[in-house]
């Protein structure tokens, strides 16, 4: 066995991961598949190493045995010639990550409620055969060939490197408040950290940015009362995420079953285009032969200005349906138009 | 050798299961493992039986379920047919086909349990706190549920 020779074919690079990077790469029997390659973080001592090193092969080498429709298969692990990596080759999902479409703005309430019901679904797999992922956010969620969101990057991460990690893609931000005061992690910070997902799908990252970031916060407890929303969140979505990000893991959905039932009633409609800029908001859609649309202008902390008209497909005329007369307070203007876009 | 069995029952928006050790010794109670149910997805029925069949597939392959009862299509007396039963029947098709692709799987009405278990009808069991205690054990069943217990109690006794 001492003369095999891979015929791995690495290709351009196509992330970033914790510990390593994220390659293309063709496999002569797999074909286009993804290949990442932990290295040896430059803080761990040899004796760290050697104690990561063998767990996380044989964890990745369970992974790689382990198939579900919304996990990202890993079809074989090997270690580095060099002896300081673990390379592990795993399907290539060319939709991306759900980080792009995070930088890119909010993903409309349809869209989440698949995510969030896809990866549940993969969780759900996990915690079964009683693993915990303990990095669920969106850059380790991945989009197949088919539109299927897949998780990734699972079973790299333990309880001792928890915090050793860099802020990588905002790690250190779906930490819940229980990891936070020095208990392990659980099925039920796994559930956190996808309320947290799911809160930033929603809000995409300029709007997410405009926050103290969540590891300044969750730890002084009570987090799930801090967020900031867009208003057309509607009301039954703000309550499945807060329960999600409750400081109290009994408090949380105790299970995938459970959140799958939580996410289940969640409705879809009306689902709006958002852009959000510095300044100014935006909200589109198409309701029968009009167009729908809102703005928010943010003109300073305390001056606000908003409105909601509808606009014929073709010609005709635009119809006012609110909106501030003059500047109004933020609280105002997010009252006025949490009314009129998700009723 | 025991034998991990579950029951299903479908209804128009949910499904509830209960996930049951049978031991081998017919004298000893099921050990109940899971008792929840399934929320249907809320908007496009398509898509929600999808998410459903895969959660009742991903459940009964991630447990080693060995074999599914689902309480059955009945007609009841003389009703009309209304919409809920269709979508129900639907449901239990989804649930059928789901469970199947892992494990086999029995139907069994409540009229048929009603006939072949015991002395009594089916609801007189179900009603009885002191008929449970005797034949469960393990994890909290609920009441809502005791009618899907009741599929398993008569499938064991088959």
């Amino acid at each position: 066995m001492s003369d095999y020779t891979s015929g791995l074919k690495v290709g351009k690079k196509i992330g970033n991961g914790h510990f390593g990077q994220v390659h293309e790469a063709v496999d002569p029997a797999h074909g286009d598949v993804a290949v990442k390659v932990l290295r040896r973080a430059a803080w761990m001592t040899d004796a760290q190493w050697a104690t990561y090193k063998p767990e996380h092969l044989g964890e990745a080498q369970n992974l790689s045995r382990a198939e579900h429709r919304n996990v990202v298969k890993v079809h074989y692990v090997v270690e580095g010639d060099s002896g300081d990596s673990v390379v592990i080759c795993m399907a290539f999902c060319p939709g991306g990550s759900l980080q792009d479409h995070f930088e890119t703005g909010p993903m409309c309430l349809p869209a989440v409620k698949k995510v969030a019901t896809q990866v549940l679904h993969g969780l759900g797999a996990l915690h079964q055969r009683g693993m915990i992922h303990r990095d669920i956010k969106p850059a380790n969620i991945l989009i197949d060939g088919k539109g299927v969101a897949q998780l990734g990057d699972f079973g790299l991460v333990t309880d001792d490197l928890v915090f050793g990690y860099a802020s990588d893609a905002g790690y250190l931000d779906h930490l819940a408040y229980e990891v936070w005061q020095g208990s392990g992690t659980s099925v039920r910070s796994d559930v956190w950290a996808l309320g947290m997902t799911i809160y930033r799908l929603l809000h995409g990252k300029a709007w997410y940015d405009e926050s103290a970031p969540p590891q300044d916060l969750v730890k002084d407890g009570g987090y799930a009362d801090k967020l900031k929303w867009l208003p057309h969140i509607p009301k039954d979505w703000r309550r499945v995420i807060r329960k999600m990000l409750a400081d109290d893991p009994a408090r949380r959905y105790q299970s995938v079953q459970q959140a799958l039932n939580g996410v289940a009633p969640l409705c879809v409609e009306p689902s709006w285009d958002v852009t959000v800029g510095p300044d100014r908001i935006e909200w589109r859609r198409l309701s029968g032969s009009r167009r729908i649309l809102a703005e928010w202008e943010r003109i300073s902390d305390r001056k606000h200005r908003w409105r909601v008209w509808s606009e014929p497909v073709g010609s005709g005329r635009s119809r006012t349906l609110g909106g501030s007369n003059a500047l109004t307070s933020r609280r105002d203007a997010e009252e006025g138009l949490r009314e009129l876009l998700c009723f | 050798m025991s034998k991990r069995i579950i029951g299903l029952s479908a209804s128009t928006d949910n499904v509830i299961y209960v996930d049951v050790e049978v031991p081998d010794d017919d004298d000893e109670p099921l050990v109940i493992l899971e008792d929840g149910n399934w929320k249907l997805q809320k908007g496009d029925r398509s898509n929600a039986y999808q998410v459903l069949h895969q959660q009742c597939v991903d459940y009964i392959r991630e447990a080693s379920i060995e074999e599914a009862v689902v309480k059955a299509s009945a007609v009841m007396g003389r009703m009309s047919l209304k919409l809920g039963m269709l979508q129900t029947a639907e449901v239990r098709g989804i649930v059928i086909a789901a469970a199947a692709s892992e494990c086999s799987v029995t139907q069994l009405t409540k009229g048929l349990v009603s006939r072949t278990y015991g002395e009594r009808n089916v609801d007189d069991y179900i009603e009885d706190d002191d008929f449970w205690a005797e034949h469960t054990t393990g994890k909290k069943l609920r009441k809502m549920s005791r009618e899907v217990a009741m599929l398993l109690v008569a499938a064991r006794n088959r």
